[in-house]
């Protein structure tokens, strides 16, 4: 190391690693927690296929089994919703697995893409399930004659469930757009302290 | 994981973990939320690894990564408005006041003095603290080397100061 490094700089390193010995590296605890991180992400994955799967079927034998035209415009109403779900997840998941370069600067573009992704999934969810909501409760209110006091109930449900997401959403953009203006001022910092 | 991968991950921790504690404990002061950091970089480090094909040496490639993950997690201490460097200076009840005074002062003061210095500097000081060599600190923050060699002559001169200021 003395080879390249200047006096001061050695006497500084050697001060700089002279920090006290912690606790050992739980390495065993941190391999647990990769690998339960890594099942993680394969069961969402594995989790987004089922519900997936599970809604399409609901919605076939719905429309299949309907003779209920309401019911039918529902149902497909439905399928629409879950196919631009599935749409946008895939598209949103494009390039967010590895760097370009493994460098600090890859590592960063990566990690300003993940927020990207994360901003714009959501605003698809806020925006989503606002319109999701609207067209439930203009279909309610359309149908609320015919409905059940179990269905409303039902219906109100679900109401209140997206109105989570809703909010859920908006507070995740916030967060999200916060992180990224402060990436976005240590980038500037970065480039202009760059300029020799 | 596979195997190989899996020796690899725990040579590249056992390898490297005492400087990546080092550097969670400069961005990270408080020991519950230093952990969190540097379980956040093993896992990142996990997730990378089987894209790395040696196009850097593994030292770059780790600290790339883990300065990266310091630099996310500290988007979320701003977020939290947690004032990393007011924060108080952990005690370890187990260390000996006497024994360690002299060496264990001059890195506190070492370790605030790099606290103090401006991000762009920062980084490159501790890689260099690190025995990175010029080419490789390049390499890691994205910046040619001859930016490496002038944020370190200003970072030297900066540390000198700021030392002395805290000079008993």
């Amino acid at each position: 190391m003395s080879r390249y490094m200047p006096d001061e700089w050695v006497t500084l390193a050697e001060q700089w690693r002279s920090a006290p010995e912690r606790a050992a590296l739980p390495i065993d605890v941190i391999r647990r927690r990769v690998q339960r991180q890594t099942v993680r992400l394969y069961a969402l994955a594995g989790l987004e296929v089922v519900v997936t799967v599970v809604a399409l079927g609901s919605i076939a034998v719905v429309l299949l089994g309907a003779i209920d035209w309401a019911a039918r415009i529902l149902a497909i109403a439905l399928l629409v919703f879950t196919m631009r779900i599935w749409v946008f997840t895939i598209l949103n998941r494009r390039g967010i697995w590895r760097p370009a370069a493994h460098t600090l600067e890859g590592f960063r573009a990566l990690e300003r893409l993940r927020m990207e992704r994360k901003l714009a999934s959501a605003q698809f969810v806020w925006r989503f399930c606002s319109l999701t909501l609207l067209a439930a409760g203009a279909w309610t209110a359309w149908r609320a004659p015919y409905l059940s006091a179990q269905q409303l109930w039902v219906m109100a449900a679900v109401g209140v469930y997206l109105v989570a997401w809703i909010v859920g959403g908006l507070l995740v953009r916030r967060e999200v757009m916060s992180q990224l203006a402060h990436s976005r001022a240590d980038d500037e910092w970065q480039n202009g302290a760059s300029v020799v | 994981m596979s195997d190989a991968i899996a020796a690899r991950f725990e040579r590249l921790l056992r390898e490297h973990g005492a400087a990546l504690e080092r550097l969670c404990a400069l961005h990270a002061r408080d020991p519950a939320d230093r952990q969190d950091l540097l379980q956040e970089i093993a896992f990142a480090i996990w997730r990378a690894l089987p894209t790395f094909r040696g196009e850097s040496s593994e030292r770059t490639f780790v600290h790339s990564i883990a300065h990266n993950r310091a630099l996310s997690h500290r988007w979320r201490q701003r977020r939290r408005d947690v004032p990393l460097d007011a924060a108080p200076e952990p005690v370890d009840p187990g260390l000996d006041p006497e024994r360690l005074a002299d060496s264990a002062d001059r890195r506190a003061r070492l370790e605030r003095a790099v606290r103090a210095l401006p991000l762009p500097l920062r980084q490159c000081v501790v890689l260099r603290l690190e025995g990175l060599r010029d080419a490789e600190i390049a390499e890691v923050v994205g910046i040619s080397v001859g930016n490496v060699a002038v944020r370190l002559t200003r970072a030297r001169r900066m540390l000198r100061d700021l030392l002395l200021e805290e000079e008993p």
